[in-house]
């Protein structure tokens, strides 16, 4: 066998590292890799790649109070995450009656993300100002390479939807 | 002098019966001889495992290992060398170089997987080495022969179908340990360093203009791909035909996979 080191200069690996963190990072996606962690939709899941693989269309927006996140009947299966501020789901079927108030640190849009259906309430911004992550979770690449980060992920949101209708049962 | 203690030695020898005891001193000692042959024997792949592992750690590199590139290897080349022949300069230095140490770790795990295909093969080099298992026995003896506490035995002869039976499990037992850890090893930090080249090639790759215009020019209008590797295996994937044998089967379902992750 014939083994040869090759050593390389410290310009060489830091050009190395660079071009890695270039081509699989936007900046949104950078910024949302820094509070992944508060994510809990991604608990169990610690390879960043991996993250960065399965999400796309990551988005951060400051909201002013009364506007819209989304409409009941709106089809979309993006999941947003509350960071900061707080939103109200309400029933415009029931004379927008607020069924639940979500705070920062909470999911909310995953349902349609499982279910593939329309929205099925409207997301007011309640309080300002509210930030919120919207993302999209790239289910194409939802094969056996990708089959421990995918079944911790829909553990995660079985967990979440449980919660809800525990809260909602009380 | 010498001559007496080697008569009372022997004397004493066929005085002890062996015991149980004295058994797995020897047996103790057999574990240790095969340990060093093999340590020796896989010194090569120790020390690639060793300086890449330090490479990447040094440098803080992260391991990657979500994709098996040492399958990838026909679609490296192929995209190394034609893109080498459609950029508008040369590759950088960095990029050669790069290049010529992934080539030769892939050479590497290859000629570790020769190496360690045939194992009754490696077991009669150990056997052969020590001079078959009377003098891997002997070998024993002078060993323990330092140690203060030890008392000559005479080994029966079902001693030493016992010690022929050890020797073979043992040995074949950490050939496997030692392979499975090779295998591991090297294909982790082979599979990191080939992530961190792909990133860089194609990083250097979309710069270059005449590189974006013989993608333009030659991607297909459904492809999803980028300019990157799974261009390559696409349009390999869209030129096969459907594979006849299992082991191509699961390679183009590997390939289906991949293509949708690496880039």
């Amino acid at each position: 066998m014939s083994f040869k080191n090759t050593s390389y200069t410290k310009s060489e690996i830091e050009i190395i590292k660079k071009a890695a963190k270039v081509k699989s990072i936007s900046v949104a996606q950078e910024s949302f890799l820094a509070i992944v962690n508060k994510i809990y939709l991604f608990d169990g899941i610690s390879n960043r790649d991996q993250i960065v693989r399965m999400t796309n269309n990551v988005s951060f927006k400051k909201y002013a109070k009364g506007e819209v996140v989304f409409n009941e009947g709106q089809k979309s299966k993006d999941i947003y995450f509350v960071l900061a501020g707080e939103v109200a789901v309400v029933l415009p079927q029931l004379k927008n009656k607020v069924v639940a108030k979500i705070i920062g640190g909470n999911m909310f849009g995953e349902m349609a993300f499982i279910t593939d259906e329309p929205r099925s309430a409207t997301v007011v911004v309640n309080k300002e100002p509210t930030t919120i992550i919207k993302f999209g979770i790239d289910t194409d690449k939802h094969n056996d390479m990708f089959s421990y980060p995918f079944s911790m992920l829909y553990k995660n949101i079985a967990l979440d939807l449980t919660r809800k209708i525990q809260a909602n049962n009380r | 002098m010498e001559e007496d203690i080697h008569i009372l030695n022997e004397e004493l020898s066929y005085q002890n019966e062996s015991t149980s005891n004295d058994l797995n001193l020897y047996m103790m000692e057999i574990l240790i001889i095969i340990d060093n042959f093999l340590n020796d024997y896989f010194q090569d792949e120790h020390e690639v495992v060793k300086f890449n592992t330090n490479f990447i750690e040094d440098n803080q590199l992260e391991y990657k290992d979500d994709v098996d590139f040492l399958k990838l290897m026909r679609f490296i080349s192929t995209s190394y060398n034609t893109m080498k022949a459609n950029a508008s300069k040369p590759f950088t230095h960095l990029i050669v170089k790069f290049y010529e140490d992934i080539t030769n770790l892939e050479h590497i795990y290859k000629s570790f997987y020769i190496k360690t295909s045939k194992i009754d093969n490696i077991f009669i080099t150990f056997v052969k080495n020590l001079g078959d298992i009377s003098g891997i026995i002997k070998k024993v003896e002078i060993s323990l022969q330092s140690r203060e506490d030890y008392e000559p035995i005479i080994l029966t002869k079902e001693d030493n179908e016992e010690i022929k039976t050890f020797i073979k499990k043992e040995f074949y037992s950490s050939l496997e340990k030692i392979t499975s850890k090779y295998r591991v090893d090297i294909k982790k930090v082979t599979n990191t360093k080939f992530y961190y080249y792909n990133q860089l090639f194609w990083h250097e790759m979309n710069k270059d203009i005449s590189i974006r215009e013989f993608y333009q020019n030659n991607k297909n209008k459904n492809a999803k791909s980028r300019i990157g590797l799974s261009f390559f295996i696409e349009k390999y994937l869209q030129g096969v035909s459907v594979s006849v044998n299992k082991e191509s089967e699961e390679f183009y379902n590997y390939l289906h996979k991949v293509v949708k992750v690496i880039d």
